[in-house]
């Protein structure tokens, strides 16, 4: 564990962190490009790293993403990044009020206490929760699947059938290539380029990168740019602490806790803390004005949410989002393999993470602080300079994997496979989840029939097991009951 | 039928994945019956598949009982158009590179120049000409950096 501390916050380690942070905050300033982008389209430089800077790196980058949306949502009420949604709702109007510097200054504090927060519970939970994860047996793997795939198919945006569609066609991409248990080829319709199936590289190029550029190819929209020559300067006052030091801590907790749930992550953890917040707020209507309250508890929550997010991850190699789940790709790609041995088998990397996150979180306040003048003027980068080379680092990534252009037309489909999911309102999340879980799942079923003697039961009397199943089932309850009401109410109030 | 084309792209998404579960569903169906496990590899893609079609015919069923409200605005076919371009002209990129054997540098400037102008049209000269320089030494440093640095075979 020292020795990963050394490593990360030694003088190549913090330099990683640095260019992981700065890039990860100006990518997540940017509307329209994405944390989940810039850290996929990083993968393939990484082939050519040292596991550990490559992991620091990437967590770097993910921390910075999630907190440069601040800056966009703040001064031109976009969110860089989809957790800063909600800061969009009290941030842009006290930048609005004339009070830019200090929602920048709220929001940045908060981010970093929040991070702190969650980076304290990922230390110490994160080994004792391994202990129990050792002992995780095929079932309770596959369990685990499930549940993380029911949870991300409830909660991500439009209907659970749509979440639930998206999971299953990412689960029959993932079937492609060599049977896990036989050894033998499947699905390959005679072509010898998917005897190996489908890569995940070009996946999440296609499907998270390319796609995105197709819909932002396809806007012509203008930004409101908020014109203000103090703007982009961060202020944090004593009044301000004092007045939120409750709301600082409610919202860390709650955004830890929702971000370690299997496939929820930083966007939910930041609805959810806002919500609270009004909720105990003495002046429940200061809301959506530009009350420091709203800013300290969606920027507290997002972040927390997102560091929380690598609990899961590293303790029992489930992905807590949509960005965990590339980190979960890029830890297979450098042969680390991700699950519930991975304390066990490789500590360093595990402790790698969690020093990386408290780097970068570290580093994030610092930069946010001084360099946020010169990310704000980054935000008038025309698209027209930016989409293109995206582009052509979208094609050197998905060729660098294997050297063909099957994996860059592979590519193709998926970004086109994006595009129309993303105009037909279905989620990318679930199919990005599915597309790593299966392999696992389907292992870890067949696995357990073989080691149960062909019996499904231990599914429902190991209690591992029947806790997740239980929970995927009673969130699958929940999810179809509110799209139920929500259809109802949406009927009585047509005219 | 005004209906129909409001929804295409749910629509579109559906028959892909329909017709996605029907292809596993039936090569599932032709792969070997298991020796040594109880579950075989064609029970996991027949289980999927089967998923995959009955959600896809909940989906129909709900999308066509439930019609959505017109959203978008007459700009959607522009927004497609645009959409379209840009990956056509990634396919020609690609089409350049992977199969005239056009050198990286020369395709990628073609297409970093075309998708630029695409994107943003600049009429003054001197503008275009900055943008024609830096496209071209971008495009030779990412050759460099593609061949000699990482030694990908383009």
């Amino acid at each position: 564990m020292i020795n990963a501390y050394m490593d990360v916050f030694s003088l190549s380690g913090m330099l990683w962190v640095l260019i992981g942070t700065v890039v990860g905050i100006l990518i997540g300033s940017i509307p329209g490009l994405s944390g989940a982008m810039v850290i996929a389209l990083t993968l393939p430089a990484t082939y050519f790293m040292q596991a550990s800077d490559a992991l620091v790196l990437l967590v770097a980058m993910y921390i910075g993403s999630t907190t440069g949306g601040l800056i966009s949502a703040t001064l031109m009420r976009m969110p860089g990044s989809e957790s800063a949604i909600m800061t969009t709702l009290d941030g842009f109007p006290m930048a609005q009020k004339g009070e830019p510097a200090r929602a920048l200054g709220l929001g940045v504090v908060a981010s970093f206490v929040g991070g702190m927060a969650a980076w304290f519970v990922l230390a110490t939970i994160s080994p004792l929760l391994s202990t129990l994860a050792v002992r995780f047996g095929p079932y309770e793997i596959f369990s685990m699947a499930v549940v993380a795939l029911t949870l991300i198919a409830a909660i991500s945006k439009g209907s659970f059938i749509n979440g639930l569609l998206a999971a299953a066609l990412g689960a029959l991409f993932a079937l492609p290539g060599i049977d896990p248990i036989s050894g033998s080829l499947r699905l390959t319709f005679g072509i010898p380029e998917l005897d190996n199936g489908f890569t995940l590289l070009p996946v999440m190029l296609g499907l998270l990168v390319f796609s995105q550029v197709m819909i932002d190819s396809g806007s012509r929209s203008k930004r409101p740019i908020q014109k203000n020559d103090s703007s982009s300067k961060v202020t944090f006052r004593v009044k301000d602490l004092k007045d939120n030091a409750w709301n600082f801590v409610r919202s860390s907790i709650i955004g830890t806790w929702i971000g370690i749930l299997p496939g929820v992550g930083g966007t939910t953890a930041s609805i959810a803390s806002y919500s609270a917040a009004k909720g105990f707020s003495k002046d429940s209507s200061k809301f959506g004005t530009g009350c420091s309250e709203g800013i300290v508890a969606a920027e507290s929550a997002n972040n927390a949410g997102s560091v929380g997010a690598l609990v899961p991850l590293i303790t029992l190699g489930i992905p807590g989002s949509v960005v965990t789940a590339i980190l979960l790709g890029a830890m297979v790609i450098h042969n680390l393999n991700p699950g519930p041995l991975l304390f066990a088998q490789n500590p360093e990397v595990a402790y790698t993470i969690i020093a990386g996150a408290l780097a970068a979180n570290l580093v994030m306040l610092a930069v946010m602080w001084f360099a946020t003048p010169i990310i704000s003027r980054m935000m008038d980068i025309d698209k027209a300079w930016l989409l293109p080379p995206i582009v052509i680092f979208c094609f050197i990534g998905a060729f660098s994997v294997s050297g063909r252009i099957f994996d860059v037309t592979a590519m193709i489909g998926f970004a086109c496979l994006g595009y129309l999911m993303s105009r037909a309102k279905i989620p990318l999340g679930p199919f990005i989840i599915a597309f790593i879980l299966t392999p696992m799942a389907e292992e870890s079923l067949r696995s357990g029939l073989v080691v149960y003697g062909n019996s499904y039961l231990p599914l429902l009397t190991r209690p591992v097991p029947l806790f997740f199943i239980a929970v995927s089932i009673i969130t699958a309850a929940w999810a179809v009951w509110s799209e139920i009401g929500s259809a109802r109410k949406s009927d009585t109030s047509r005219p | 039928m005004t209906s129909l084309f409001r929804i295409r792209y749910e629509i579109s998404f559906l028959i892909i994945s329909l017709m996605i579960g029907i292809l596993v569903f039936s090569s599932s169906r032709k792969l070997p019956a298991p020796t040594f496990e109880p579950m075989g590899s064609a029970a996991f893609p027949s289980a999927i598949a089967t998923v995959t079609l009955v959600l896809v015919i909940v989906k129909f069923l709900q999308l066509f009982l439930t019609l959505p409200a017109l959203q978008e605005k007459e700009e959607e076919d522009s927004r497609f158009s645009r959409s379209l371009s840009m990956l056509l002209l990634f396919a020609a990129f690609v089409a350049m590179v992977g199969f005239f054997n056009v050198p990286l540098w020369a395709s990628s400037s073609l297409f970093l120049t075309a998708a630029t102008i695409f994107l943003k049209k600049t009429t003054s000269i001197v503008p275009l000409t900055i943008q024609l320089l830096v496209i071209v030494i971008f495009s030779l440093l990412l050759d460099y950096t593609a061949t000699q640095i990482l030694y990908l075979d383009l």
